[in-house]
């Protein structure tokens, strides 16, 4: 949106954001910032972290709520251009009563709304993927994902699982890619593989083809390709076009697993290809485990969650549910909902003091406290463990689309293998 | 040298469907005086007819004739309505390309809420793949440049053989001349606007057929490289303007195959700032000089 | 918020300024508000590494906000005129306007595409606040107060260049270059001028705008964004700062509400975006077409003359002038009376002034009168044909010289030629002995050479006293040091221009239409009007192109009686004219044209005689 119309933006925006927010908005409710974009290009994972928060709100206000008061989501529209979600976000700090957590804040305005929750001294759980904040010290700050160079380095993982030596890296000129890069290269050379070619390609161009052939020139085995659905359909259809037919399998990120992405690709490649060669990296959703179960029956019960099958297959989207839960007991366990009072519980919860019981839900980290035990939270995404920059960066899984389209898991590779790729 | 000639196939093809586009635009500035950036927008509007078209049945290349045509009426439409009155009002030239651009805005929105923001598809209409004589293209490239140079042809004959072509160049060269000498200029201009329409819907067709995969951006964004090719050539000037879309596509290719492809643009780009330089009035543009500038 | 309103309302005005005032179509204005972002940026983050290296980009200074401020607005100051000077190339307006829309295209690509100057698409972000030490929940209405203190000082200094002589300047330079060009204004230097300004308030916006933000990137500024600020522009009021402001107000509010009265439909909260965004299209439309001036058109300055104190010694020489209005035949009382009127207020002074130069100059020339101008062997080409071939003739000074010939001769060719505004392929042309034909045409017209053009070209938004103070040459008011200064030091200079315009309005029977927009007059006022800002600009060589061509016969009597007492009071004249009746009547040297060469020369009656030029004309 043009800087001059975002005069209108902080006007409009925030309205739309206040009537959809989900749980009774009454005296006392704890209202959870859910800070992404609800509108614009990048809308889609807007609606998921949405998802996200409405699945939490459920169990928790089912268990009771937080300190015997409900939660709530409130949805702040950040657009996806930092213009307009610096006044958003500034209006929601002010406006809203009890802000007392947020979530969300994806990469594309990140380093412009974290600074204004962190100084507004609100803990939140953010899914950016940018780099920058793998050293962060902002205290309020918390990440349960990883950031793009590590799921760089997590596509080639799972290359080399998969026995592709020879790889080519096609990435979109956005910040994603940028991101992702570094971390790309760094573990294809500590891999021992071979990268063919390394290529930034302009978004939503009507014709690849010389980047096609030099690709295609390469010889790779696979392709580790990130882009919208636009910029990623025109370049595979145009590489099979040239290459008789033939493309390589695609390994790109989770934030792809999307319908958008899936019916784009689906339509110039054709099912088989979609199910059967392209694979989804990122971060990691146990299926099996007992947590997921409570998970999934929450996403599937939410009344305003329209696509729950999607919401579950992104892993980076479990986070916010696992990080709502997590903030929640923190604040039980502090007996506020107050910021600083209960930011540094985060921490001990996630870590577990020695003796601390094993909880996997809201409700039963809820019935310890209440017990008057120390609890450790292991959620959906499995064990926690933050660093000194309150980054904890999980476990990585591959995923492919199903016929229908919905995900599927794949594969597991664990964390401490994709770090190993990384240089320090 | 292979990987060079590959790429000026490339780009002949990619430039065949930017001079398509490009001859049109510089056709209505040279006739209308305007700026018109709802260029991009009727060119997307063309990519989605055919795409219903296309929906239900229709063959592509019909599904291209239909929706050339059905432009060709809209932007014959869109002068009468909109450019030829404020024209007449005598509405400088910024206040006609704000005019276009709002236009652009509306047409592109509506069809944002009909068809939705999500990429719609032609699936795969290319055809085989040809080889030879180190060049790569496909059947529906192949058909496309075709058609190009068809156009283009047609054109050249239509304005240098037949009454009416030089009624129009004459209209765009002095319209009060020509109306002096007792040419219709009303009639003429809505020729000219159903004729510079056809090959705007034929471009956003053909664009759709080339790109596959395409949401309601697709106008705007190539719209740059079109006024880019019609600058390059000399503005007003179709011959200019085709060359210019050559230029532009094989430039663009060429880049990048052997350079960064982010920076594909730039260097097409690049050319055009050093033309500009060297000859402003673009590569093929009159030696008359201009309106502005007192006669002897 | 209101810091988006301020930042958009500095860029507004700075290209409102370029645009609106001075008739410059900047479609790259947005590139300097970018420019001004970005320059901000660097000049506060401090070296890449330092941030942990998470983005690249250049400089990386560790200024204060205020001095990055600064001098991101200086840097856009330079950058505007770089932008100007591409306007040098004298392309059509039109041309030269998708020029810059592809020079913005271009910027944002290349932006976008080199991760190592500014970080590339991603854009930089945490780019410090420069209120970094108050109290986060406070800062905001800080913000808006610096803000709007800048705006205010802004809007201040912005009234220096659009009002008083300098914006009446701009504006005459809006409505017609050339005409602006034929009376000394220096076109080029104006609107480089404005475009350095404009730079700066472009610079500031984006400075300020990337303080307050935090992040700036390729998708803030994409070349549409200056067309958002025209449209705001547009339909606040061209021309009008106050318009500017309620444009800038309006059309993002006309958004807000056009989006309110919307039913929110959740399953699709998209379509309301939509259809926001289409009814603002049709709005705008809607807009140009009916009411294209804006909400606050561009205000008309009335005239009133300011308290003359007494001792100026300016005699009330108007007192003397019977009130005369259309019909009344021209008193010959009137031109002696300002002719004797003491002080550079009256007409005959601004004409004494130059002729007192030329006659002091007594060269031995042909019949003891100095010629004024020298014509050697002018050579212009068009293509194949040779509009003039070679043309040697004199004007003597103090005297009305005809150039006659029939159609296609080459004379207006030859009026531009000497006033500069064609350019000869070979020959020479001495004015008053001094060598000019490298002289541009703004520097001609202010050594004297003055002329008139076939269809009068008066400024037609400016009112027709204003097209009479425009002409004045050396204004204070024009110069920067007026512009620094302000009213003060320019206010008697205008009040004697008034008054001088004032009384050639009266002459010439048109006072009444003083304060009317020029492009309001008839035929015949326009043409006369032509003449009379020809004259104030001080002329000492007026070249008179086909004045009476199309003239009622009062007015064409009382331009001829004119002519007469000019020449008499000793100008000197060159006369195109085809009415070959009122060249014997007014000049003594008649010089023939055919074909692009002279062919005879001497008196009216003589020539009727030669038969080259009977030849010529065919008809006697």
């Amino acid at each position: 949106m043009t800087a001059l119309l975002a005069l209108a933006a902080c006007g409009g925006s925030s309205i739309s954001s206040s009537t959809s927010s989900a749980g009774v908005t009454g005296a006392g409710t704890i209202n959870i910032g859910v800070i992404g974009p609800m509108t614009g290009p990048a809308a889609e994972i807007g609606n998921l972290m949405s998802g996200a928060c409405y699945a939490a709100v459920l169990d928790v206000n089912k268990a009771g709520g937080v300190l015997g008061r409900k939660v709530g989501c409130t949805l702040v529209d950040d657009t996806g251009d930092p213009a307009d979600a610096v006044p958003n976000v500034t209006r929601a700090l002010a406006t809203t009563s009890n802000l007392n957590m947020a979530v969300g804040l994806e990469s594309n305005t990140a380093a412009t709304t974290i600074p204004l929750v962190n100084s507004a001294r609100i803990p939140m759980v953010s899914t950016n993927g940018l780099v920058a904040y793998d050293k962060t010290t902002d205290t309020y700050f918390w990440r349960m994902t990883p950031s793009d160079d590590q799921n760089g380095a997590a596509f080639v993982a799972w290359a080399a699982k998969k026995g592709y030596r020879r790889v080519a890296v096609v990435f979109q000129n956005n910040i994603g890619a940028q991101g992702n890069d570094p971390g790309v290269v760094a573990a294809v050379r500590k891999s021992g593989g071979t990268m063919t070619t390394n290529i930034t390609i302009p978004g939503d161009a009507s014709s690849y083809s010389s980047v096609v052939a030099r690709v295609i020139a390469g010889k790779p085995q696979a392709l580790i390709l990130a882009g919208d659905p636009q910029t990623s359909a025109t370049f595979l259809s145009q590489y099979r076009q040239l290459n008789g037919g033939a493309v390589p399998p695609v390994i790109t990120s989770t934030d792809s697993i999307t319908p958008a992405y899936f019916s784009a690709v689906k339509k110039v490649m054709g099912a088989g290809y979609v199910t059967h060669s392209m694979y989804f990296v990122g971060s990691y959703v146990s299926p099996a485990s007992h947590a997921f179960g409570i998970y999934k029956s929450a996403v599937y019960g939410a009344s305003q969650i329209k696509d729950p099958a999607t919401i579950l297959g992104v892993g980076v989207i479990a986070s916010i549910y696992d990080g709502i839960n997590l903030m929640g007991l923190a604040m039980q366990m502090a007996h506020s909902a107050s910021g600083p009072a209960y930011n540094t519980d985060i921490a001990k919860i996630a870590a577990g003091v020695p003796g601390a019981v094993a909880v996997d839900s809201y409700a039963t980290g809820l019935a310890a406290l209440k017990a008057g035990q120390q609890i450790h939270y292991v959620g959906v995404g499995g064990p926690i463990h933050f660093n000194a920059f309150h980054n904890s960066p999980g476990n990585f899984s591959a995923s492919g689309f199903s016929a229908s389209g919905s995900p599927t898991l794949l594969g597991v590779i664990p964390g401490t293998q994709v770090q190993q790729l990384l240089p320090g | 040298m292979s990987v060079f000639i590959e790429a000026v196939g490339f780009g002949v093809a990619a430039g065949a469907v930017i001079a398509l586009g490009a001859v049109g635009f510089t056709v209505q500035f040279g006739i209308s005086n305007v700026l018109n950036i709802t260029y991009g927008a009727l060119m997307t509007l063309a990519a989605y007819l055919g795409y219903a078209l296309l929906s239900v049945g229709v063959g592509v290349w019909a599904a291209l004739a239909v929706a050339a045509a059905g432009i060709a009426v809209a932007s014959a439409g869109f002068n009468r309505l909109l450019i030829a009155p404020l024209r007449r009002r005598g509405t400088g030239f910024v206040g006609v390309v704000i005019v276009t651009v709002a236009a652009g805005i509306v047409i592109q929105y509506c069809i944002v809420a009909i068809a939705g923001p999500d990429t719609v598809s032609y699936g795969q209409q290319a055809g085989g793949t040809i080889r030879a004589a180190g060049f790569v293209v496909t059947t529906s490239q192949l058909i496309i440049i075709g058609l190009t140079v068809a156009a283009m042809l047609a054109l050249h004959l239509l304005l240098t053989r037949t009454q009416l072509g030089r009624a129009m160049r004459a209209t765009s060269a002095n319209p009060v001349v020509a109306r002096g000498c007792g040419i219709q200029t009303e009639r003429i201009i809505d020729v000219t606007w159903l004729i510079s329409g056809a090959l705007c819907g034929a471009a956003g067709v053909a664009l759709a057929i080339t790109t596959v995969t395409f949401d309601f951006t697709l106008g705007p964004i190539f719209l740059i490289y079109m006024i880019a090719a019609a600058v390059l050539g000399g503005i007003g000037q179709p011959y200019g303007a085709m060359l210019g879309g050559l230029v532009v596509g094989v430039g663009t290719q060429v880049a990048a195959a052997y350079t960064s492809p982010a920076y594909q643009d730039v260097y097409a780009f690049g050319l055009l700032i050093l033309m500009l330089l060297i000859r402003p009035r673009g590569l093929l543009a009159a030696g008359t000089a201009s309106a502005r500038r007192l006669a002897g | 918020m209101l810091v988006y309103l301020g930042t958009d309302l500095l860029a507004a005005w700075g290209l409102n300024l370029e645009f609106g005032v001075a008739g410059v179509v900047n479609f790259a204005y947005i590139v300097l508000v970018a420019a001004g972002a970005y320059l901000y940026a660097v000049f506060t983050l401090g070296p890449p590494a330092a941030m942990g290296g998470f983005q690249q980009y250049i400089i990386g200074a560790r200024l204060p906000a205020a001095a990055a401020v600064a001098l991101a607005a200086l840097i856009c100051c330079g950058l505007g005129c770089l932008i100007g000077v591409t306007g040098l190339k004298r392309l059509r307006a039109d041309y030269q306007a998708m020029v810059m829309l592809v020079i913005s295209i271009l910027a944002t690509t290349i932006v976008g595409a080199d991760t190592g100057l500014f970080n590339g698409n991603a854009g930089l972000s945490l780019i410090p606040n420069p209120l970094a030490s108050v109290d986060p929940a406070r800062r905001g209405w800080y913000y808006v107060a610096v803000v709007a203190v800048i705006c205010t000082a802004g809007y201040l200094v912005l009234r220096r260049f659009t009002t008083g002589p300098l914006g009446r300047a701009l504006r005459a330079v809006r409505e017609d270059e050339d005409a602006a060009i034929s009376v000394g204004k220096n076109v080029v230097g104006l609107r480089l001028a404005v475009q350095a300004v404009g730079g700066v308030y472009a610079g500031l916006s984006g400075a300020l705008l990337a303080g307050f933000i935090g992040g700036w990137s390729p998708s803030a500024w994409e070349y549409v964004e200056t067309l958002a600020l025209l449209t705001a522009i547009i339909v606040g009021g061209l021309g009008n700062d106050a318009g500017v402001l309620l444009g800038v107000v309006i059309v993002p509010v006309l958004i807000l509400q056009g989006v309110q009265f919307l039913p929110q439909i959740e399953s699709a909260p998209q379509l309301a975006d939509d259809l926001g965004w289409i009814i603002l299209g049709l709005l705008t439309i809607a807009f140009v077409f009916t009411r294209p001036q804006g909400l606050i058109p561009e205000r008309r300055p009335r005239h009133g003359m300011s308290a003359v104190p007494a001792d100026t010694g300016v005699p009330p020489a108007e007192a003397r002038v019977p009130p005369d209005e259309a019909g009344a035949p021209l008193a010959d009382s009137g031109v002696a009376a300002l002719a004797t009127g003491a002080g550079s207020a009256g007409l005959a002074g601004i004409i004494a002034v130059r002729t007192d130069a030329s006659s002091a100059r007594a060269d031995p020339g042909d019949g003891g009168r100095a010629p004024i101008l020298n014509v050697d062997g002018l050579v212009k080409r068009y293509g194949g044909v040779h509009a003039v071939d070679g043309a040697t003739f004199t004007a003597a000074a103090g005297g009305i010289t005809g150039l006659i010939g029939p159609n296609g001769a080459g004379k207006s060719t030859v009026l531009g030629l000497v006033s500069g505004f064609v350019r000869p392929d070979a020959g020479r042309i001495t004015f008053d002995g001094r060598d000019v034909a490298a002289l541009p045409a703004h520097r001609r017209a202010r050594l004297g050479i003055v002329r008139t053009f076939q269809l009068p070209r008066e400024f037609r938004a400016l009112t027709t006293i204003e097209n009479l103070l425009v002409a004045a040459p050396g204004q204070r008011g024009e110069s920067a040091a007026g512009v620094a200064a302000g009213r003060w030091l320019w206010r008697r200079d205008e009040d004697e221009l008034t008054e001088a315009a004032r009384g050639l309005l009266r002459l010439f029977g048109m006072a009444e239409t003083a304060d009317e927009r020029a492009g309001r007059l008839s035929g015949g006022q326009k043409r006369m009007l032509e003449v009379m800002r020809a004259l104030m600009a001080g002329p000492r060589l007026l070249l008179l192109d086909e004045p009476m061509a199309g003239l009622a016969p009062a007015l064409a009597e009382r331009l001829e009686a004119a002519c007469r007492q000019l020449a008499g009071a000793g100008m000197s004249i060159l006369l195109v004219e085809h009415e070959l009746g009122v060249v014997e009547r007014l000049c003594e040297t008649v010089v023939v044209m055919h074909q692009g060469k002279v062919i005879s020369e001497g008196r009216m009656a003589e020539l009727r005689t030669r038969k080259e030029v009977q030849d010529a004309y065919v008809v006697g």
